[in-house]
């Protein structure tokens, strides 16, 4: 009686085992690259309700983050500014612009402006600004050039890695307080070296166990 | 203000783990599956149907792939000052509970309360609070409140309200048939308004009524000094204090100061201190006579006869020692306790509970005074707010004027008389015969639904209202946010009634304080008297009275005794005190502390008395609860603790009661804890026990001399949080005497002789930085709970509901243990809180297979929620059992309104991850920024106080920096009395005890051995 | 007739294979019972097993939707029946890499006509076994981060110090493995079923199954080697894999876990369990499909002598506990121990012991090892015994340990004695297909067997001609 399978089959089977074999790892790898937060996060920049350009209020006005994010000295939250904060300077600057309609009309009506977030940690995370920003840690390191951007993106994975990446080893992203809303500074010397001066100076030793940001 | 929406409500943490139940669909359903974490969680789900729920559960892995979801940030349109958001922010307000003021501080974050603090600077709290405080919270964010007036049972508009009101006061001509019905007036503003109601309708009567009233206090200060006198007692000042039925450590204390000021007295640091010494005589096993040195168990109405064979023993007053008692271990007891007590004149102290009838207060009066006590361990003052009427007498000529059909208005501000009032008046009927009447509560009860109106009442966290302590220090207090449901106070409806000058809550106060200041600088006073929380000299004028003896003794001839009748005792009780917390479920599920049962009352009879009524007596417990294994059906953890009903009949009323065997109680008295069994509640107080004031008469409304009790042929399901009474003879909750500990100091220590101990890891080194530790003094703690519920706020903790209870699988991150010690027949009790001990070495950690919980290099046992996987092995590796499993989903379907109760800072957990005492690292971590803001400097000791030590009464919790040779805890760690608990298993916990001490009287020593 | 004489001389060994079937019966004998058409009382009995096997899913998907309240664990018995059934199954998957393994290395020549059936059965065991690691986790669809999973996301690694990334590791390995054996041994027989195979599709499957498998001399000897190496591999995964699962316990600090004796312990009590399970299959299947005369008296009779040994032994560890427990003077190990005997869990204490130490005591006469009916019965209370046994050790340490004020008991509930019926669904189930569709008996292994038989009756046959001249 014939036998379906020939002998000659083998070598395909092999062939063709070795290919599933490959294609299983393949997918595993894609799996492991698309879910990883780096490509699954960065790059967020959903459209805001009223086209606010930190391109041109930070980077070619020169306004300080500090302005309008005034509490990240000294709380938790950077806070979000209150439309008042806007209104400040667009009384006169700009009072008819269409672009700005929003904006007015949440002053006079007093609802606020339903920004969208885009920098967001999962709750069970406790990251603080003050002691990030006073330790001498530019929003540059997390945030990346907003003073580049006409709308903000998310850059930077803001993944549990990246964070433990800064905390293991924070002499990089370490620099004076008083640059640390000049997002393009550059130290004048090896940034490394600086770092850890600053380290010794001010006793930084950020922590790398889980209650440090769980709680 | 900032506000990340879903921040405040906990639910972006499910999200963020798991994506899951992200859609409004998937969470509408959840919502519907759990309406409420104190209902049966299981029971709502288990109605769904079995394909829904495949579809969902496996759905859920494709849920996680969700891309996330938009966020809205939504800043304020105009900046407010000085106000950071995200930073909490305190403020000083008041909370009035039993009749007198405690400070408080309220923490606020972005805009809601989310914690109540005592007030340090308030002279009754000093930084405590009570169970019934640290659980405010809860109740002002209760769903179930009245949310809007109510007129014929039907929600109507504010606006009609007001209408109603404006033609009502109109019709009130001189204020014939007009009757206002209130709680003891406690605040001076608000007494203002009543002042200016009575006299714009002359006619009218104001009724003053508490179902914990204090008629008898007074009319014994009445009796002793011909004036009524608010009684102050010093326990700090006392050596030897005898309390007569009075539970002033527990139930009976007004403020936590009285707690305080014991603890004081109890402190032993080093081996030569001195330590009072506290007699307690009483019916019901109180966690004042657990902490006593001397306890015996007596009907309560016999403490007449006791107390004047003492005055007797005494020489003190003109009778001859009763036949009561006479050659038996009581009066062996009296002579002791006399012989001590004359011993140490001026530094004795007498106190007899509010249950006691007035001539027994009046002779303890006399006693203080001739052993010279008064002015130096007890002062009186004079009240400016003293009622002249006896409460019952006043509510029972009510009462015959409403079935008379005399009053055609009637204004009840709060107390919810027509559930607590004595049945014999029979209230709830009576109102209903009046023309109009209105009713001021928070929620809508058995009165709300009696009357006519009901208004909405705003929570004392949400008005203006100031209040006295018991030394008449005005307390101010401030509201945290506004009214969530527009409620109104109480003098803001009486204002409204009587068009009183001023009409907003916040001018009636402080316009009442003002005129009181200085003109000038009356802003910065009135400014300073927020900030503080306190107005500075305003305690009532002190006296110097002298009891009148022969009034006294004539007074005490003790009435036949009525030995033969069962005696029944009505109580307030520790979860809804006289009913009115009822729906607060932090409350109700915190265990009674001597009988450990949750979400329920029970009718408690000694072992002999159940014996005697034939009552199937948990066997362990006549067996001086001991559990007798062997016969595995009498031990209440496999009988599903049902335990036998009786019917209690007092005066033809009769009502049926679950029974449970309390050691320690007195042989033919019954307790039996008013304010359960509510009717119309909020779905948490639903079910929740039996009601005792159903039995409560004008005639006998504490002790009732002979109730007639028969077992029915019913079983009742008891739950309760501990169901084992004895440590089985294990170091566990050490204690010793006071003159034993002064003989040998290392008597503690030498309970257990722990072999040299080998780690199987090696040591990690915690010599540097910071390394957090705690002590727990037994000998300060008398187990009132209230480090517990402090817990539970602060860190999320959800609340289970008593079946789930009954299934073991309680919350509570402190377990309250308590265990009977000494003989059966004069038990004594050990209490003590069980939180997290941090192991340096902990059985939990290399367990876990996913390092989920780990070790901070400050010594922390950290617990990272969002890593536990939840296979338990960690609670199976724990000695102290003291992890928490979240069975189910807990805080699923939170009512929205309930969700401001969370704290931002702790993780509120998904169902299926462990969680744990963490020593409030949320606090460690807050206190190291700012100081890391600070410029560095280094955390001062004290700075950082968990949420239990913050709390505790008896300040016997110390939390700090045990590297620090010089913080608190390490003082404290070095003495002698310092023991950690498990410690022969090597685990070295950082929370060690410091044993208790009994400065026993050797008199009595035999007693005791 | 003379060799009956000798046949009948009980110095001389039962024959392994009665009645001296030609290689070809025995061929037709076992394959037959999967080539006849499939008999309705076939899809009755998996009709009734599958939606056992169904309940099991609803009761998982309960579970997972609920959480862990559905069943009665709580707190202090955090573990209780999920932990229970692992190891009660785990533990009888044994007995099939015992019998395939260490009797094969032992050149048992009597494991042929068993050892097919009993590696199925372990890798169905294993199955039902690895249910509840996974699902008794409070959030299984985080339990891969049991796995040793490279994560750059997280940088956390597990806990390589917890005795369950062991079990991972141990129960995995074990699966695998027996997969292995039990498939290479299947080789050779799904070539002949391929061979005998009648209608196409039988010819595709059966192909595709058997692996190009063509009986050359080349094919023999890379079979033999590959069958002595995997013999060799899963030798110590016997020894190993309930050593490990009784490290959860040992390597714990609980009085009643925290014990040395665990390992032994544990993987005599699983041998014991494993071999009960096969006895009441094969009474049933041998009986079922007619081949008595392949599985005979002998190998049930040789089950039953091991069931009497690992029994006792496991009766000595139960002893030396107490011993122990008294001896070390430790009073929370003393307490423990008493309280498991007159506690409130007397009952199952008192069950397991006369379950697992007393019943296999009767296999000493022969009478009762060789009687079918009885030794069915003992093997089903063999099993409900080490089921208990294994509840016992849970739930009695944690019931009550070092803090009273922390004691408790524990109430099933419907969930947890649905999920834990339904396991024996699946098992069934799976079993059923196996006997419908793969050669229950290792036929070449069979006639291996037989022709080193046959040689031996030719000696016995000289033999009677010497003595009758």
């Amino acid at each position: 009686m014939a036998l379906i399978f020939p002998k000659t089959i083998d070598q395909y089977v092999r062939i063709g085992g070795a290919l599933v074999a490959v294609m299983a790892l393949g997918g595993i790898g894609a799996y492991v690259y698309f879910s990883h937060p780096l490509v699954a996060d960065t790059g967020y920049s959903p459209v805001q309700p009223v086209p606010y350009s930190h391109k041109l209020h930070a980077g070619t006005l020169g306004i300080d983050c500090y302005y309008c994010h005034n509490t990240v000295f000294k709380a938790a939250h950077a806070a979000i500014p209150a439309t008042e904060t806007c209104m400040n300077c667009h009384v006169r600057v700009k009072p008819q612009s269409a672009r700005l309609e929003k904006v007015r009309n949440s002053y006079a009506t007093g609802e606020p402006i339903p920004w969208i977030q885009i920098h967001k940690l999962p709750d069970y995370v406790y990251f603080n600004h003050s002691a990030h920003i006073n330790a001498g840690v530019s929003c540059v390191s997390c945030h990346g050039r907003i003073d580049q951007m006409m709308e903000v993106k998310q850059v930077k994975p803001l993944n549990m890695g990246f964070c433990l990446d800064c905390h293991r080893n924070p002499a990089p992203n370490l620099r004076p307080v008083e640059f640390v809303t000049k997002l393009g500074w550059q130290p004048d010397r090896d940034p490394e070296e600086m770092g850890r001066e600053i380290i010794a100076a001010k006793h930084i030793n950020p922590p790398t166990n889980c209650s440090g940001c769980h709680r | 203000m900032i506000q990340i929406k879903t921040k405040q409500t906990g639910k972006k943490y499910w999200r963020s783990l798991d994506q899951l139940a992200q859609t409004p669909a998937f969470m509408e359903w959840l919502h519907r599956e759990f309406p409420s974490s104190a209902e049966e969680v299981i029971d709502g789900a288990s109605r769904r149907n079995v394909l829904k729920l495949m579809a969902a559960s496996f759905g859920l892995a494709g849920l996680t792939a969700c891309r996330r979801p938009v966020e809205h940030i939504l800043p304020n349109v105009k900046g407010v000052e000085d106000y950071i958001p995200g930073k909490p922010y305190f403020y000083a307000t008041a909370m009035v509970h039993n009749g007198v003021a405690q400070g408080l501080l309220a923490e606020v974050n972005d805009g809601r309360p989310t914690k109540i603090e005592g007030n340090p600077e308030h002279p009754f709290s000093l930084g405590a609070a009570n169970v019934f405080q640290q659980a405010a919270i809860l109740g002002l964010y209760d769903p179930d409140r009245a949310r809007s007036p109510r007129q014929d049972g039907k929600d109507v508009d504010w606006k009609v309200l007001d209408d109603a009101l404006k033609t009502l006061s109109g019709s009130l001509g001189q204020g014939d048939g007009l009757r206002f019905l209130s709680e003891s007036v406690t605040s001076p503003s608000f007494a203002a308004v009543q002042a200016a109601a009575l006299a714009k309708f002359p006619k009218a009567k104001w009724i003053q009524y508490d179902a914990i009233s204090q008629d008898e206090v007074r009319a014994g200060s009445q009796l002793a000094f011909g004036q009524q006198l608010v009684v102050r007692p010093r326990f700090d000042k006392a050596k030897v204090i005898l309390a007569l039925d009075s539970d002033f450590l527990g139930l009976d204390a007004d403020t936590v100061l009285s707690v305080k000021e014991f603890s004081r007295g109890r402190k032993v640091a080093a081996e030569t201190d001195e330590m009072s010494r506290l007699y307690v005589v009483e019916s019901r096993f109180s966690t004042t006579g657990a902490t006593a040195d001397h306890r015996i168990k007596m009907r309560a109405s016999e403490i007449k006869a006791f107390v004047s064979d003492l005055a007797a023993a005494l020489k003190v007053g003109g009778n001859e020692l009763k036949v009561v008692g006479q050659g038996d271990k009581k009066s062996k007891w009296i002579e002791a306790v006399a012989k001590d007590l004359g011993a140490n004149r001026g530094k004795g102290l007498v106190v007899a509970g509010p249950r006691q009838p007035a001539a027994v207060h009046a002779m303890v009066h006399l006693i203080n005074q001739a052993l010279g006590n008064a002015g130096e361990t007890v002062t009186y003052y004079k009240s400016t707010l003293e009622q002249t009427r006896p409460q019952l007498e006043a509510i029972a000529e009510l009462a015959g004027e409403l079935s008379k059909g005399q009053v055609s208005t009637l204004v009840i501000l709060g107390g919810n008389p027509a559930y607590s009032a004595p049945v014999d008046l029979d209230l709830a009927a009576n109102i209903k015969k009046v023309a109009t009447s209105i009713y001021v509560g928070l929620d809508v009860d058995e009165t709300a639904v009696a009357c006519k109106w009901s208004i909405a009442e705003a929570h004392f966290l949400e008005s203006w209202g100031d209040a006295l302590a018991p030394d008449g220090t005005a307390t101010i207090q401030q509201p945290m946010i506004a009214p969530l449901y527009y409620g109104r106070t109480q003098a803001e409806i009486v204002a409204a009634l009587t068009g009183y000058k001023d009409q907003r809550p916040y001018d009636i106060v402080r316009n009442y304080w003002t005129a009181k200041f200085a003109k000038g600088d009356a802003d910065k006073l009135w400014r300073h008297a927020l900030h503080d929380g306190v107005i500075p000299n305003t305690t009532f004028a002190e006296v110097k009275p002298v009891v009148d003896a022969k009034k006294v003794n004539g007074a005490i001839q003790p009435a036949a005794q009525s030995a033969s009748g069962m005696e029944l005792v009505f109580t307030p009780n520790w979860a809804t005190w006289d009913g009115r917390f009822a729906n607060n479920g932090w409350l109700q599920e915190i265990p009674e502390p001597m009988s450990k049962i949750t979400w329920d009352n029970a009718a408690l009879v000694s072992p002999a008395t159940a014996k005697q009524l034939g009552l199937s007596t948990h066997g362990w417990m006549v067996k001086g609860y001991k559990a007798t294994d062997t016969e595995g059906h009498s031990d209440p953890t496999q009988a599903g603790n049902f335990v036998d009903m009786i019917q209690i009949e007092v005066d033809g009323r009769t009502l049926e009661a679950p029974v449970f065997v309390q050691p320690g109680q007195a042989d033919g008295s019954i307790t039996l804890a008013l304010g359960y069994g509510r009717t119309e509640c909020g779905h948490v107080a639903k079910g929740a026990g039996v009601n005792a004031y159903k039995l409560r008469t004008s005639k006998a409304p504490w002790i009732v001399a002979d109730a007639k009790v028969s077992k029915i042929a019913k079983q009742y399901q008891i739950v309760q949080t501990q169901e084992h009474g004895t440590m089985e003879d294990r170091p566990l909750l050490r204690e010793s005497t006071l003159a034993e500990y002064r003989k040998e100091p290392n008597v503690i220590k030498e309970m257990l002789e722990v072999p040299e101990l080998v780690g199987l890891y090696g040591d990690w080194d915690y010599s540097k930085g910071n390394q957090w530790g705690m002590t727990i003094d037994l000998n300060a703690c008398v187990g009132c709970n209230a480090c517990t519920i402090a817990c539970q706020a602060e860190n999320n903790i959800p609340i289970v509901g008593k079946d789930q209870v009954n299934r073991g699988r309680e919350m509570h991150w402190i377990r309250m243990d308590r265990y009977f010690v000494g003989d059966e027949e004069e038990p004594q009790a050990v209490m003590s809180p069980v939180p997290c001990m941090q192991c340096e070495t902990a059985p939990c950690e290399n367990v876990c297979p996913v390092a989920a919980t780990t070790h901070s290099p400050e010594g922390l046992n950290d617990m990272a929620y969002n890593r536990c996987v939840g296979t338990r092995y960690c609670s199976n590796n724990c000695p102290y059992k003291v992890r928490r499993f979240n069975f189910l989903a807990w805080n699923y379907g939170t009512p929205e309104v309930e969700m401001m109760k969370f704290n931002p800072d702790v993780t509120v957990r998904m169902r299926g991850v462990m969680e744990k005492c963490t020593y409030c690292v949320q606090r460690i971590q807050e206190t190291k920024i700012q100081a890391k803001l600070e410029g560095h400097r280094p955390i001062k000791d004290g700075e950082i106080q968990t949420a239990c030590q913050q709390t505790c009464p008896a300040d016997a919790i110390v939390f700090g920096n045990i590297n620090d040779p010089n913080s608190g805890v390490s003082k404290l760690k070095k003495q002698k009395r310092n023991y950690g608990m498990l410690e022969e298993l090597n685990t070295k916990p950082r929370t060690t005890y410091l044993a208790k001490l009994r400065n026993t009287n050797e008199e009595l020593e035999a007693k005791h051995g | 007739m003379a060799d009956l004489a000798v046949r009948n001389d009980p110095h001389v060994r039962p024959r392994l294979v009665e009645g001296d079937p030609s290689l070809h019966q025995v061929t037709e004998a076992v394959s037959s019972i999967i080539e006849t058409r499939t008999p309705y009382s076939w899809w009755i009995a998996i009709a009734i097993t599958a939606s056992i096997a169904g309940v099991l899913k609803l009761c998982l998907g309960w579970l997972v939707y609920n959480g862990i309240g559905v069943w009665g664990n709580n707190q202090p018995i955090a573990w209780a029946w999920d932990i229970t059934n692992f190891v009660f199954w785990i533990g009888i998957g044994h007995a099939g890499t015992l019998i395939s393994a260490i009797l094969f290395l032992f050149r048992q020549k009597w494991r042929t006509s068993i050892n097919r059936f009993a590696e199925a059965m372990t890798l169905f065991a294993v199955a039902c076994a690895g249910i509840f690691p996974l699902f008794h986790t409070g959030r299984p669809w985080r339990a891969y981060w049991l796995f040793p999973v490279p994560n750059t996301d997280l940088y956390m690694w597990p806990n390589f110090r917890s005795p369950l990334v062991w079990d991972v590791f141990a129960v995995s390995t074990y699966a695998t493995v027996s997969a292995l054996f039990w498939y290479v041994g299947l080789v050779p027989d799904l070539a002949t079923i391929r061979d005998r195979a009648k209608t196409k599709g039988r010819k595709i499957a059966y192909g595709v199954l058997s692996l190009g498998w063509r009986g050359s001399a080349r094919h023999w000897r890379n079979y033999e080697m590959a069958y002595l190496v995997l013999a060799g591999i899963s030798t110590p995964l016997v020894l190993s894999v309930h050593s490990v699962v009784s490290f959860d316990f040992a390597a714990s600090l609980l009085p009643g876990w925290h014990t040395t004796i665990f390992p032994p312990y544990f993987v005599a009590g699983a041998i014991f369990s494993g071999f009960a399970m096969v006895v009441t299959l094969m009474v049933v299947a041998r009986w079922v499909f007619k081949v008595e005369h392949l599985v005979t008296m002998k190998h049930l009779e040789n089950m039953n002598k091991i069931m009497l040994a690992t029994g006792t032994v496991v009766g000595y560890a139960y002893a030396s506990e107490f011993f122990i427990a008294w001896y070390s003077g430790n009073p929370y190990e003393k307490f423990t121990f008493l309280n498991r005997a007159f506690g409130p869990y007397w009952w199952a204490y008192t069950l397991m012991v006369s379950c697992n130490v007393i019943s296999p005591q009767f296999f000493w006469f022969k009478k009762l090892r060789t009687s079918i009916p009885f030794m069915f019965v003992i093997s089903l209370v063999v099993n409900v015994g080490m089921w208990f046994e294994r509840f016992v050790i849970i739930g009695t340490s944690l019931h009550r340990d070092f803090m009273p004020s922390a004691w408790g008991y524990y109430h099933p509930t419907i969930i947890d004695m649905l999920t834990f019926f339904g396991t024996f669904g699946l098992f069934l189930t799976l079993f059923l297909l196996f006997l419908r569709f793969l050669p229950m008996i290792a036929v070449s292994e069979v006639k291996g067997m037989m022709a080193t038989q046959k040689m031996h009756d030719a000696h016995l046959e000289a033999v009677a001609q010497a003595v009758e001249h």
